[in-house]
């Protein structure tokens, strides 16, 4: 047993466990295409070079099922009935698989600052409170109903 | 290998286990705590990477067999109705709580007295109070006095958090409703205090705070600890508490993580490795004298288990809120439902409250309940959008002591190091079930109220009981109780037990305020009665 790993924090490898061939970058960029639609403003995961390094991380952080999420890509695409009639087979048929399948790739797109941007989220930002912001929200009156109930606990 | 005998052998690094260390090593005694895990940076956690959601569902996930870190081990649970979470480092699953900090209410104390149902606890919530404000002031715990849901005299040293525009929001429907509402209380540094950073509002707080704002107690009381000289040893898997032929306990066996065994010598054994793990190491130890575990005689331990189911109703609304700020941690709570009513037909209820939803992923998720084409495609950034407009009302539910409800140990799991796994056998009950139910339909109204386009709810919350509790109940009388009021076991004099397992009845507010009160209380009573206290030979 290796002493010197850390027990309570996962060591995820740094890149994926092996190269991506281009069909199934191909195949992973075409179905992130169909499950996350057209934005009038937003490039499409399969035109995006930045997509593919956020699915990246994003097969990092779910490296338990990077095979699988592969593997489902590839024979999505590979599909003669088409790729977004498989994708709502798999979503039916296996709803765990397309779980993870659609995780990691909604989940890379919506990392792209730009579609952020356009979600209005801006990403777990620091946002120290002022220190009266507190007292300017409560001490307004807004508590007065409750504390004009008062006590509502039960006394042993 | 054996060790140099110590005063106080703490099992457990979480809130209980913090806690007793400090009190006992700032007292000049001898202190060495166990623990399996190790110490976990702020800048090793999810919340530091952008796709931190993703991070969360598997790597970092609060269920350990679904993590399976090598500090965890597993929990058989093809027996329960819930999955227990849990956190195995320094500072135990205060790592991963949302810090909501509520202390129990007098007539949590006294359930046999008013409902006629359930035991009362030896002990009741002014003895308590001394406790729980020592521990606030040291943590600096934040929140707002004068709530009208507890006595007077229920202060906090440091303000609550702006409750932002969703809890005001929350808070102006409990007011249409003529409903109960305050300022959320929590274990989370409004400004810097001691070895606590000033919170920044990530509101990543269930999945490790990123800036050590948060109390976990690997950032508060852990480091006072090891100041005052304690020592802590981790990536130590304690096996079994062990007991010299006098019956009193004289120690630990320990693995280290090459599986080679040590033992600890000591003269108290404290118990602090939450309501699952405590119970496990009893029922692993006492050798061939004690074949249903040590501490045993009433044949309560690993009995009672109680969890807190938790239900969920996520609302979305159409004016963006700024819905991932911070702290989460509670924005409010409501304790409207908490006690018995005699309109309702159940006993007890539940605590309510609102919280921020970080991540635009987690919108996708709660949306996956409806048809493909409502989530994705051309639908797809209208969803995430809805992110910035919602905000998560979530209630734990008042689950009763039942002795079928249970940790045994598992015949065959077992973990990394070959040492029994336990088995957790629990069943919700009927009472339960409509706790949940009724809470469900409370937070509806609450999100009807405040204007919610769509809400999505979720009856029983899988990802959530992290309130270990019951497995070793407090009490005076030894036939029907494990440990004292003072945690000592009736039938060990110098072992204890500090964490959510002696809990007699369960609340429905979150656990930690109460587990850390206890914690000190143990720990000051064994310091107290140190000169009294047998000790093996
Ligand atoms: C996701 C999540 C959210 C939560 N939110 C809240 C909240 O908002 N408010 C609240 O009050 N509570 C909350 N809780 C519960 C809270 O974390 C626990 O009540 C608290 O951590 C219990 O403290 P403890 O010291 O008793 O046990 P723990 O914190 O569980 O610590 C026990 C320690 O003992 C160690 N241990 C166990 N067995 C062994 C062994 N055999 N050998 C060596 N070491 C061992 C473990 O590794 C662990 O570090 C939450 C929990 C989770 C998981
Ligand atoms: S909201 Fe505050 S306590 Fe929670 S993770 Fe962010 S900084 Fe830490």
């Amino acid at each position: 047993m290796d002493s010197s790993s850390r027990l309570s924090v996962p060591e995820l490898p740094r890149c994926l466990p092996r190269e991506l061939s281009p069909s199934e970058r191909r195949a992973l960029a075409a179905t992130a295409d169909v499950l996350v639609g057209t934005h009038p403003s937003l490039q499409r995961p399969s035109e995006s070079a930045r997509f593919h390094e956020a699915l990246d991380r994003s097969l990092l952080a779910r490296i338990d099922s990077f095979e699988a999420v592969v593997a489902d890509a590839s024979a999505i695409l590979a599909s003669p009935r088409g790729i977004e009639a498989t994708l709502r087979e798999l979503a039916e048929a296996s709803p765990d698989s397309f779980h993870v399948l659609s995780s990691v790739l909604a989940g890379a797109y919506l990392i792209l600052p730009e579609v952020r941007q356009a979600i209005g989220y801006p990403g777990q930002e620091r946002r120290f409170a002022r220190f009266d912001e507190s007292a300017e929200q409560l001490m307004n009156g807004i508590l007065d109903p409750v504390i004009e109930r008062g006590p509502i606990f039960r006394q042993p | 290998m054996p060790s140099e005998r110590c005063d106080v052998l703490v099992i457990g690094s979480g809130p209980s286990g913090a806690i007793v260390t400090h009190t006992l090593a700032s007292r000049g005694f001898d202190v060495v705590c166990l623990e399996q895990g190790d110490w976990v940076n702020p800048s090793d956690f999810p919340a530091n990477q952008p796709e931190w959601e993703l991070l969360c569902e598997h790597a970092w996930a609060h269920d350990p067999n679904q993590r399976k870190l090598p500090a965890d081990y597993p929990l058989d649970v093809s027996a329960s109705d819930l999955t227990p979470v849990m956190f195995s480092a320094v500072g135990g699953a205060s790592l991963f709580y949302g810090a909501h900090w509520l202390r129990l209410l007098p007539s949590d104390f006294r359930l046999r007295s008013l409902d006629g149902i359930c035991d009362d606890w030896p002990i009741s919530y002014d003895d308590l109070k001394p406790y729980h404000d020592e521990v606030d002031k040291f943590i600096g715990a934040s929140g707002l006095e004068g709530d009208p849901a507890y006595p007077e005299g229920l202060t906090y040293p440091r303000p609550p958090h702006p409750p932002g525009p969703t809890g005001l929001r929350g808070a102006a429907a409990a007011n249409e409703l003529g409903w109960h509402w305050w300022p959320g209380a929590n274990a989370i540094a409004v400004n810097k205090t001691k070895t606590l950073e000033p919170c920044a509002r990530r509101g990543t707080c269930e999945w490790g705070c990123p800036e050590g704002a948060k109390s976990s107690f690997d950032l508060i009381y852990m480091p006072q600890a090891l100041q005052a000289g304690a020592k802590l040893i981790h990536g130590a898997r304690v096996r079994e508490v062990t007991t010299e032929p006098g019956g009193l306990a004289d120690g630990a066996i320990w693995l280290d993580r090459d599986g080679v065994e040590h033992h600890q010598r000591a003269r108290v054994v404290v118990l602090c490795a939450n309501g699952i793990g405590t119970p496990r190491l009893l029922l692993l130890s006492g050798g061939e004298a004690h074949p249903d575990g040590l501490a045993n005689s009433s044949g309560l331990v690993g009995r009672n288990l109680m969890l807190h189911p938790n239900c969920l109703v996520t609302g979305y609304y159409d004016d963006a809120m700024e819905s991932w700020l911070g702290p989460a941690g509670q924005l409010i709570h409501s304790m409207e439902f908490y006690e018995t009513r005699p309109e309702h037909d159940f006993p007890r209820g539940c605590k309510l409250h609102l919280v921020p939803i970080p991540g635009p992923l987690t919108t996708i998720n709660v949306h996956r309940e409806l048809p493909f084409d409502a989530v994705w495609g051309d639908s797809f950034h209208g969803v995430a959008a809805r992110h910035a407009g919602s905000m998560l009302w979530a209630a734990n539910t008042e689950d009763l002591p039942e002795e079928s409800n249970r940790i045994v140990l598992d015949p065959d799991l077992t973990d990394d190091l070959g040492v029994s796994a336990p088995k957790v056998e629990y069943q919700i009950s009927e009472d339960n079930w409509k706790i949940l139910r009724f809470a469900v339909e409370r937070m509806e109204e609450l999100h009807r109220v405040a204007g919610a386009a769509e809400t999505f709810a979720v009856e029983l919350d899988e990802d959530q009981p992290g309130h270990l509790l019951g497995t070793a109940r407090m009490g005076d009388d030894p036939a029907s109780s494990v440990v004292d009021s003072f945690g000592r076991s009736h039938d060990v004099p110098n072992l204890f037990i500090a964490d959510g397992s002696v809990f007699v009845t369960g609340g429905s507010v979150n656990p930690t305020c109460t587990i850390a009160a206890i914690a000190l209380r143990v720990g000051t009573h064994i310091a107290e009665t140190a000169d009294r206290q047998p000790i093996p030979s």
